[in-house]
């Protein structure tokens, strides 16, 4: 089937890109361990993983091409609802680090939007797979 | 927006697995129209007029979804 296939495909991409990332990450800390902190190398090794990375972000913008119609909005729904929480979120978030909160990391805004697209796209999944008559 | 969808897929002993690939469609999509949750592009629509043989406003109307 259609869906199964582009999901399958994204699965295969993205597991083969997140484990070039994991090993890209090691090889980058390995080499920058043995760099000095003015080695005009240092650069090119921080940067290492960026290219899996790239290849991870390619693999997200193929699911969503090669969807149909409604997995397309659905997706697009996920993301808006991520962005809206993730902003809100880090606004409210904001005002509470005024009194004594501790500071996050703008990279939480990331797993927000991430968490809250697959949420998303899940529960419409399990939504949509019980009904087969 | 109404659709006949599902009488005219069950007519054929047709699953909703069946039609979603003889629309090249996922079936969580042909799930979403029968049970009014999605309103399919023009596109889309013409597609199953198409396959079904029988003008779009047979199948659709703009009747709101009981």
């Amino acid at each position: 089937m259609r869906q199964c296939r582009v999901e399958r495909q994204y699965l295969l991409e993205m597991l083969l890109s997140a484990a070039l990332t994991v090993g890209a990450v090691g090889l980058s800390a390995w080499l920058m361990q043995s760099m000095t902190p003015d080695d005009p190398m240092r650069l090119p090794a921080a940067l290492l993983p960026v290219v899996p990375i790239l290849l991870m972000a390619g693999a997200i913008v193929r699911v969503f091409l090669r969807s149909d119609e409604y997995r397309k909005r659905r997706m697009l729904e996920g993301l808006a609802l991520g962005a809206a929480i993730a902003s809100v979120g880090g606004l409210i978030y904001g005002l509470l680090e005024s009194v004594g909160l501790p500071r996050l990391p703008m990279a939480w805004a990331w797993v927000v939007i991430g968490g809250t697209f697959g949420c998303y796209v899940y529960a419409i999944d399990r939504f949509t797979r019980c009904r087969t008559s | 927006m109404q659709n006949q969808l599902k009488a005219l897929r069950t007519e054929r002993g047709w699953s909703q697995a069946t039609l979603a690939d003889r629309l090249d469609v996922s079936r969580q999509t042909v799930n979403a129209i029968e049970t009014g949750r999605y309103d399919p592009s023009l596109p889309l629509a013409f597609a199953i007029a198409k396959l079904f043989g029988l003008p779009i406003e047979t199948i659709f109307s703009d009747a709101p979804q009981t």
